[in-house]
């Protein structure tokens, strides 16, 4: 035991001689050891969290829902299930979207939402339920109160009390803020065609059924059924006997059978935990390898200082382990370092990311503690493993050497490396000018090493710069495609379909200004359903406006093909993912499964061969267009649903939305720009994290830049001194490891701009589209991130011989000048 | 050319000090080529190192090529080392990742001579070297070595000379070829100063200062008269 206290002692001189690359190391390992101890087990946090919510609230099985408009008798569809075995809980929902007005004082609070007619009696709802967050929920025979969605609520500071409009002049009062399952991530409604609304964009209303049917005039009328599944019960063979009942006792209706396991929100989250943690732990292995890379780095430098002491150990006759072990321990000794700070640092990154989380995606129920001591162990190991191994290679090497060679090879002049390629090259400049290169040359393997750690940290900066640029570029290409027209349009969606000629219609093109003037220049009606592209074995949803040909507001943006067909079938422009996804081109037909009206509250599905006639510039997958003229095959000819002005000169948005507030029949009114809003609120938050990253990856190329400096600055102690004294100043031997430096930087972020690109487009490839089904991201790099990237990297990594300059001051000349190693 | 006044040189190390030279005066003519002998520790390298610039007197004054540099200020020191010193290692240190060439042009370079390429291959010349220009120091032996530093320390057309020890690590042979181009500088006017604890290489010298315990002992000519260099022999 005294003999190991002694060698870790003789260690930890050796250590404390290098503090600062150490440290440098130790932070190093520190990061990666934090973030794969720290967030190793988000994964299973998550989930956990997710599956006890889930499993506390009741997250329904199976949801019927109707084509859009559709509505069914209350009674009528509940006795048909009644007569289905195998289904524990069955609960009739009235869902309408709608704007909701929460202004409270001076703060102007005006947004889509979503009124959810929901059963309380009974203690209900059963499935669904709701988690009260703040105040109460109401009694079930208490009327003119609802319960808000809590981000919503929380984002406006809203209070228990507070009173809110919905679209028509229905007041109501607030009594509590709460969640359900459906809502733990706040999708928009289907008519928007965007799948990603914010929490402040969208108001989530919790009633009593009966009041929500009283309300929108559809007594005993219900547009949504929940079911919970018996036990033991065969999911698919219920499915099909449910859907095969209803279909039967509605014929003239659309029904559609969804699983709640299904929910897009769901798997949003589920699927969003699991690649969080792969990215998470690749970006700890990055760290880890450039710590390695490190480590090995100062591991050589260590072992080649004590060169002489190892010979002189070996003259002593003592075995090869014990000559090994010093350095070892040193490698040893830095792994402790990185991991004591380390597991700090993982404490303190569970208790960003876990708030993080709770910010971004609260859930009701939080299973346990983020810290995951099996992610902690791994940790440990790797953070201890790697390092030890890289101070393993360099410190093997060095006590197999001969006796001899070990203990004379201070006074052999040093090798030049790969200056030998150099030999009778005429190179520019002055034999100062030409150093850095030169001094890069002759340790090659130290400066692949320095050049591999600065491309792990490049590679990351640049794959964080990648995937903010290809979301901001695809945000663009969204902007662009959305306004290249009339950008200040308003659509508003209607809360049914009306002839194009109702006086409703109408009445929007009359609308005045308190002074009389008329606040809409231009006004079309549209059309805009819901449905299914289906090419073979391939299917997705679509969201599909039926535009005028002649629209002197806005038609589609074309990449190619045309915006009216001529041939026999109906023509449709689809976005260049979907007709992707669906491995169609301009000219091939595919099939459009679309509600077809039957009766004035009821739709069927049917399906229609159409033609893809164009592609258009929206990277949205689910937009598709068709013209309004070749609507008949819905069943919908000379209808609207969706109304698209154009604002008078001077009338603002917010002018219009007031407006049409109380007046019936309106669903929601959003400016076009308006869904970029949102996109641009969600980015925020998404910004800030990369941004992080971006420091990050900066930080560690920086660290390893420092101690590659440090390293070669101790290296060359003599021959600096000699330098220092044949009369070359400080200054300029600053400005020759500045020189070194840029070499390397630029290589190394070079070559790790390309990893990073190269990864990037793995992941966007592979993972990301997958992961965002809905969109076409553009993979991207901005000419502006590249060379602010570089020079960045460049920068960062050429200034370290500045912090290094105090080292240079300190060399004693004289006793430098005749040290021998 | 060189004059020193009373130097002192303490070092603290720990409680204890300890002086590295006590009371030292002495002066050196340009042209001249003077042997600083003394066993280890008697003060003669902290004699070159203040001759060169390279250390600060504890108290007294040294003057080189009438340059105070007792009171001359870290960048002033820097510019008189490149204007006036040419300084020979014991163990040469070269620059490895340049040839032998490079490495006398380096020193011309930073000199500031405008055709250093040109002096540097006349230097190598000179010290019988122009076989081997493109050789890297590892490549070359241990008197080669030296050989290009010594080149390198005239490719700066500097006055003094200081070399410490510049025939330790040198077999005899060697040792006698370093000597004759030390010597040789003579002619050309500058004034050559060596550091040695070897009493052999003392003979060939015009002056030699034995120092002992930081204070000098004996100045003057060698004992027993100048000789010859071809009379050596250790």
């Amino acid at each position: 035991m005294k003999k190991l206290f002694f060698w870790l002692r003789w260690a930890w001189r050796d250590l404390r001689t290098r503090w600062t690359q150490v440290a440098a190391i130790a932070f190093i390992i520190a990061l990666a050891t934090g973030i794969f101890a720290g967030l190793g087990g988000q994964e299973t946090w998550r989930i956990a969290s997710m599956d006890l919510s889930y499993e506390s609230l009741a997250l329904h099985d199976l949801k019927i829902s109707l084509t859009t408009g559709s509505l069914l008798p209350q009674s009528q569809a509940l006795a048909v299930l009644e007569d289905i075995e195998g289904l524990a809980a069955v609960e009739p929902r009235l869902v309408m979207d709608t704007m909701v007005d929460a202004s409270q004082g001076e703060q102007t609070i005006l947004v889509s939402g979503r009124v959810i007619g929901v059963d309380f009696s009974q203690g209900g709802p059963q499935i669904e339920r709701i988690h009260i967050d703040q105040g109460r929920l109401q009694h079930p025979n208490e009327v003119g109160v609802v319960v808000l969605e809590t981000k919503f609520s929380r984002h406006y500071d809203l209070q228990p009390g507070n009173r809110v409009q919905l679209m028509g002049g229905e007041e109501l009062t607030a009594v509590g803020f709460g969640v359900t399952p459906e809502y733990f991530m706040v999708m928009p409604p289907e008519q928007t065609g965007f799948d990603m609304l914010g929490e402040s964009s969208m108001a989530i209303v919790y009633m009593a059924l009966p009041e929500a049917q009283a309300i929108y005039g559809y007594d005993n009328q219900v547009n949504e059924i929940l079911i919970q599944l018996a036990e033991g019960v065969d999911h698919v063979q219920i499915e099909e006997e449910i859907f095969e009942q209803m279909s039967a006792a509605f014929p003239q209706i659309g029904i559609f059978l969804t699983r709640g396991e299904d929910n897009p929100a769901r798997v949003m989250m589920y699927e969003d935990a699991v690649e969080d943690q792969e990215m998470l732990n690749m970006i700890a292995v990055f760290f880890l390898i450039g710590a390695s890379l490190a480590a090995y780095n100062l591991a050589g430098r260590l072992v080649e200082s004590q060169q002489r002491q190892i010979g002189i150990g070996m003259a002593l006759g003592l075995p090869r382990w014990k000559l090994a072990l010093r350095p070892l321990l040193v490698g040893l000794q830095i792994a402790f370092f990185g991991l004591l700070l380390g597991i700090p640092l993982g404490y303190v990154f569970t208790q960003l990311f876990g708030n993080l989380m709770v910010e971004m995606a609260p859930l009701p129920f939080y299973a346990g503690s983020l810290l995951h001591p099996p992610s902690f162990l791994i940790a440990a190991a790797l953070g201890i493993l790697l390092p030890l191994l890289s101070t393993f290679i360099p410190v093997i090497q060095a006590v197999r050497k001969e006796p001899l060679e070990t203990l004379q090879g201070h006074l052999a002049a040093k090798d030049s490396g790969l200056n030998r390629w150099l030999k009778g090259a005429r190179l520019p400049g002055n034999t100062f000018s030409q150093l850095p290169l030169k001094n890069i040359l002759r340790s090659p393997k130290r400066s692949l090493l320095t050049i591999a750690g600065i491309a792990m940290a490049i590679a990351l900066l640049f794959m964080f710069t990648g995937f903010l640029d290809s979301f901001l570029g695809t945000l663009d290409q969204m902007r662009t495609s959305m306004l290249y027209r009339s950008p200040e349009r308003l659509v508003i969606i209607l809360d049914f379909f009306y002839p194009v000629d109702h006086e409703q219609v109408d009445d929007l093109q009359n609308l005045e200004t308190a002074d009389g003037q008329l606040m809409v220049s231009t006004m079309e009606p549209w059309l805009r359903l819901g449905g299914h592209l289906r090419q073979g074995e391939q299917e997705i949803e679509t969201m599909l406006e039926y535009f005028p040909i002649n629209s002197q507001i806005w038609v589609p943006n074309l990449l190619r093909g045309t915006l009216s067909g001529s041939g026999e079938f109906p023509g449709i422009i689809l976005s260049n993912r979907a007709a992707r996804d669906l491995g169609l081109d301009v000219g091939d037909v595919l099939v459009l499964e679309h509600p077809f009206q039957e009766g004035l509250f009821s739709f069927r599905t049917e399906e229609t061969e159409v033609q893809l006639i164009g592609i258009h510039d929206s990277p949205i997958r689910g937009l598709s267009y068709l013209a309004l003229d070749d609507a008949e095959f819905t069943g919908l000819s000379r209808t609207t649903n969706m109304i698209v002005v154009n604002p008078a000169p001077g009338v603002r948005v917010d002018d219009i939305r007031a407006d049409l507030f109380y007046q019936p029949g309106i669903l929601t009114i959003n400016a076009t720009s308006t869904m970029l809003d949102f996109m641009d609120e969600l980015l925020v938050m998404f910004v800030g994290v990369l941004r992080v990253m971006q420091i990050v990856g900066l930080l560690i190329a920086f660290l390893i830049a420092y101690n590659s400096t440090s390293i070669n600055i101790d290296d060359r102690k003599r021959e600096v001194a000699t330098m220092f004294a044949y009369g070359v100043g400080i200054r300029k031997v600053v400005f020759s490891e500045i020189g070194e430096n840029l070499i390397l930087g630029l290589i190394g972020t070079v070559t790790g701009g390309f990893l990073g690109w190269w990864v990037l487009k793995q992941m966007m490839l592979t993972r990301m589209e997958t992961m965002i089904e809905e969109m076409e991201l553009l993979i991207n790099i901005s000419p502006f991130s590249i060379i602010a990237a570089v020079v960045l990297g460049v920068v960062l990594v050429s200034i370290t011989p500045i912090i290094n300059a105090r080292k240079l001051k300190r060399i004693d000349i004289p006793s430098t000048l005749r040290v021998i190693e | 050319m060189i004059k020193l006044d009373n130097v002192t040189k303490s070092y603290e190390m720990g409680p204890v000090s300890v002086n590295a030279l006590l009371g030292v005066t002495l002066g050196i003519e340009r042209g001249e080529f003077v042997v600083v002998l003394g066993p280890s520790g008697s003060g003669k390298t902290t004699l070159l190192n203040m001759i060169g610039g390279l250390d600060t007197p504890t108290s007294g004054s040294v003057t080189v090529s009438h340059r105070q540099l007792t009171s001359s200020g870290s960048i002033d020191k820097f510019a008189f080392r490149r204007e006036t010193i040419g300084f020979i290692f014991q163990s040469f240190n070269l620059f490895p990742s340049l040839t032998a060439l490079e490495n006398v042009r380096f020193a011309a370079d930073m000199k500031g001579i405008s055709d250093a390429l040109a002096v540097a291959k006349q230097c190598l010349d000179d010290v019988g070297l122009s076989q081997r220009i493109d050789h890297f120091p590892h490549e070359l032996s241990g008197g080669e070595q030296q050989r290009v530093a010594i080149a390198r320390a005239l490719a700066t057309g500097n006055p003094v000379l200081l070399a410490d020890e510049p025939t330790g690590e040198l077999d005899f042979r060697t040792g006698i070829q370093i000597l004759k181009l030390l010597e040789s500088q003579i002619k050309a006017d500058k004034t050559v100063l060596v550091v040695t604890h070897n009493r052999e290489i003392s003979r060939v010298a015009d002056r030699v200062v034995e120092l002992s315990s930081g204070e000098i002992v004996s100045d003057g000519d060698p004992k027993g008269g100048r000789a010859d260099i071809s009379d050596l022999h250790w």
